[in-house]
């Protein structure tokens, strides 16, 4: 007799669990991470983007050595190192340089120029880049120079996405700048996003 | 029967002695002869070799190997959010682990040249992911520079430092 009213109800029961499920998939707030859609009938999907940010990743040199040496074959007086930068990121960036710290000091009665003629007193000191591979540059044709002791932007540099890029260091001095002593010239090498 | 052998004795001693002298004798007559041809004495001072500084190549190589040592990879999120003027943002300093180097990351404001913000120094491979600046700034978007100074591992001594541009956008 039990058993006859237990299999009349559970139909019943389970029927109205049915219903319960089907009203609350249909009622999913918006925003819900997941929701039924019942079949037969229409429901909204959420899709969620995040923007990722932009992560620049480089490798470039904090300090530049060279040596100058009126005895150079050429404009071009400087032995340089080869400077390569490399940038690791997604994106293309640019290497400007923004500021360029100069002491002379040891080097009494000289004076800095921007430029490629310089005086009897004077040195001049850029970038240029790699155009022959492996090849410290000879002449002064397309030198970013630097200029002494003050902010600047001077654009050395531009980097494709996960590329690399070369350039050397160049320059000229008078033929009254005293030798056999050092000077310091540092450049701060800012790189920033292509946008 | 002794005398005689102590004779003996004093006579081998002798040669040996005359031995000895004939010996260095000759030995200190052939290293003050006179040379062969004009009479040219080669300098003690002399260095075998080639001057130093004279070959291009050399120097060059010098000076790359002083170059390398002074690379530094990093890494930074070009354009930092901050919800507020007081919470975190996504600053994502990364010093790789290739640098061999201890980085310092300060930030400056463009223009006025403030500093908004000082790391540590973070070890060889390690992140910084999310920072409060140490300055608090009003809403809006600022133009600032990363300065990334490197530092030897071994004895804590400055490199130098490479910059990178960065906006940070402050939302409220």
């Amino acid at each position: 007799m039990k058993l006859k009213m237990v299999f009349r109800i559970l139909p019943v029961v389970l029927l109205a669990a049915l219903l319960v499920t089907s009203a609350y998939g249909a009622d999913l707030p918006i925003g819900a991470s997941s929701m039924d859609i019942p079949i037969g009938t229409s429901g909204d999907m959420v899709m969620v983007g995040t923007v990722e940010p932009t992560i620049m990743s480089v490798t470039m040199p904090t300090y530049v050595p060279f040596h100058i040496a009126r005895a150079v074959q050429g404009d071009n007086k400087v032995i340089s190192p080869r400077i390569t930068v490399t940038n690791n990121s997604s994106v293309p960036v640019s290497l400007d340089v923004s500021y360029t710290r100069v002491d002379l000091s040891k080097l009494p009665g000289t004076t800095w120029n921007d430029g490629q003629y310089v005086g009897n007193n004077q040195i001049a000191i850029g970038f240029q880049p790699e155009t022959i591979a492996n090849q410290m540059p000879t002449s002064l044709a397309g030198t970013k120079w630097l200029q002494a002791n003050t902010y600047q932007n001077v654009h050395v540099m531009s980097l494709t996405a996960y590329g690399e890029s070369t350039m050397y260091v160049v320059g000229t001095l008078g033929s009254a700048v005293p030798e056999n002593d050092t000077f310091s010239v540092i450049p701060t090498f800012v790189v920033r996003q292509v946008r | 029967m002794g005398t005689k052998v102590k004779e003996k004795k004093g006579l081998l001693l002798l040669c040996c002695v005359t031995i000895v002298a004939i010996l260095a004798g000759a030995v200190f007559l052939f290293t003050q002869r006179p040379p062969s041809g004009n009479g040219l004495v080669l300098d003690d001072n002399a260095t075998m070799g080639t001057l130093p500084g004279i070959d291009m190549e050399q120097r060059q190589k010098e000076l790359q190997q002083q170059l390398d040592e002074t690379m530094i990879a990093f890494s930074i999120n070009s354009s930092p959010v901050f919800a507020s003027g007081r919470a975190e943002g996504n600053l994502m300093l990364e010093n790789p682990e290739n640098n061999a180097k201890l980085l310092v990351v300060e930030i400056h404001l463009d223009g006025t040249d403030e500093i908004i913000y000082q790391s540590k120094a973070l070890p060889i491979g390690s992140y910084i992911e999310n920072a409060r600046l140490d300055k608090v700034l009003e809403p809006g978007t600022y133009p600032a520079t990363a300065y990334f100074k490197a530092y030897r591992e071994s004895d804590q001594a400055f490199v130098g430092q490479a910059g990178a541009a960065i906006t940070i956008s402050v939302l409220s």
